[in-house]
């Protein structure tokens, strides 16, 4: 029998499933939607205005911190800078202009790269990069799926 | 009151509240599901992969969050899931060094190595995905009569049904 959509027994599971077009749940996965499975369900999802900080060589230097609503555990997050509030943006973003480097020791083995904290805890966003806009708009959207326990 | 639900053998419609599934001109942007979409972000399996090599240097005085740590060895990262019958599209995401993220209560993003390294280093092979596994070969340093060494690398990683 080729269903297309099954709600009810599938061989031995109970459940939902729709197959994909042209496909039947009897063709196997991946499924378009199933029940054992699950979906990038959007949290939380923005759009902040944000100002420069500081100026270098053309580019401001924007940081942020943006609160969602509180989860049990670190979600997955896409977020980026961008000068309108509808405009896709890149990511994972490219951080290669928020690199710093420090010298700290002797010689050559003295220099330590670093990162601004940029990144998702349970119930926050951190970003910190730079455009060629003083003012920009930084977009993100917060998933309902669990990377890993909060800190 | 709208019939948010239409369902027959080869179709189902699911609009989001306000919205008729059963009109045939719903636009995509109101409906929260329908079974003539070809991918609706079913995802198998989603987490974080903690790289478990070595550190070639102590961690620094400064307190600064790291990115690019190195390490000498040199075998290739493995991200095991539960075998699909398919092999699915992966999403992986670079993190800062995994050592910084309790004390900054976050999961931290990194940059490419390859945009700051460029012809500096280069991966020891591609990334590949089979049906239940996700290889890795590190990246190391590519110059000539050298010291060797390789990149630490941690992860997000996504695995989709698609």
């Amino acid at each position: 029998m080729a269903d297309k959509i099954i709600i009810g027994k599938n061989g031995d599971e109970h459940g939902i499933w729709v197959a994909r077009p042209g496909q039947t749940v009897q063709d196997g996965g991946p499924y378009l939607m199933s029940s054992v499975g699950d979906m990038l369900k959007i949290h939380a999802q923005g759009s902040i205005k944000s100002t420069g900080l500081n100026q270098s060589q053309g580019l401001w230097r924007h940081k942020l911190e943006v609160p969602f609503p509180e989860l049990p555990f670190i979600p997955l997050a896409f977020m980026g800078l961008k000068t309108s509030s509808s405009e896709p943006f890149q990511f994972p973003p490219d951080l290669y202009n928020s690199i710093v480097t420090e010298f700290y020791g002797t010689g050559n083995w003295g220099y330590v790269s670093h990162l601004p904290k940029i990144g998702m805890s349970h119930k926050a966003l951190y970003f910190v990069g730079w455009t060629d806009h003083y003012e920009c708009h930084f977009n993100y959207t917060v998933f309902l799926l669990k990377l890993r326990e909060k800190f | 009151m709208s019939n948010r639900l239409l369902l027959d053998k080869d179709h189902l419609v699911v609009a989001k509240p306000g919205h008729d599934a059963t009109n045939p001109s719903l636009a995509e942007g109101d409906k929260l599901f329908d079974s003539s979409w070809l991918f609706s972000s079913t995802i198998v399996e989603a987490g974080i992969h903690v790289d478990q090599a070595s550190y070639k240097y102590g961690r620094p005085p400064q307190n600064v969050i790291q990115w690019d740590v190195s390490t000498n060895d040199s075998y290739t990262q493995v991200i095991n899931f539960t075998p699909l019958p398919f092999v699915p599209t992966v999403l992986l995401l670079p993190l800062a060094d995994s050592r910084y993220w309790r004390e900054n209560g976050a999961v931290l993003l990194s940059a490419d190595k390859k945009n700051k390294y460029a012809d500096y280093v280069q991966r020891q092979g591609s990334i590949t995905v089979t049906n239940s596994q996700i290889r890795i070969p590190r990246i190391r340093s590519a110059a000539p009569n050298s010291d060797t060494w390789y990149f630490r690398e941690d992860f997000i990683y996504v695995i989709m049904a698609m």
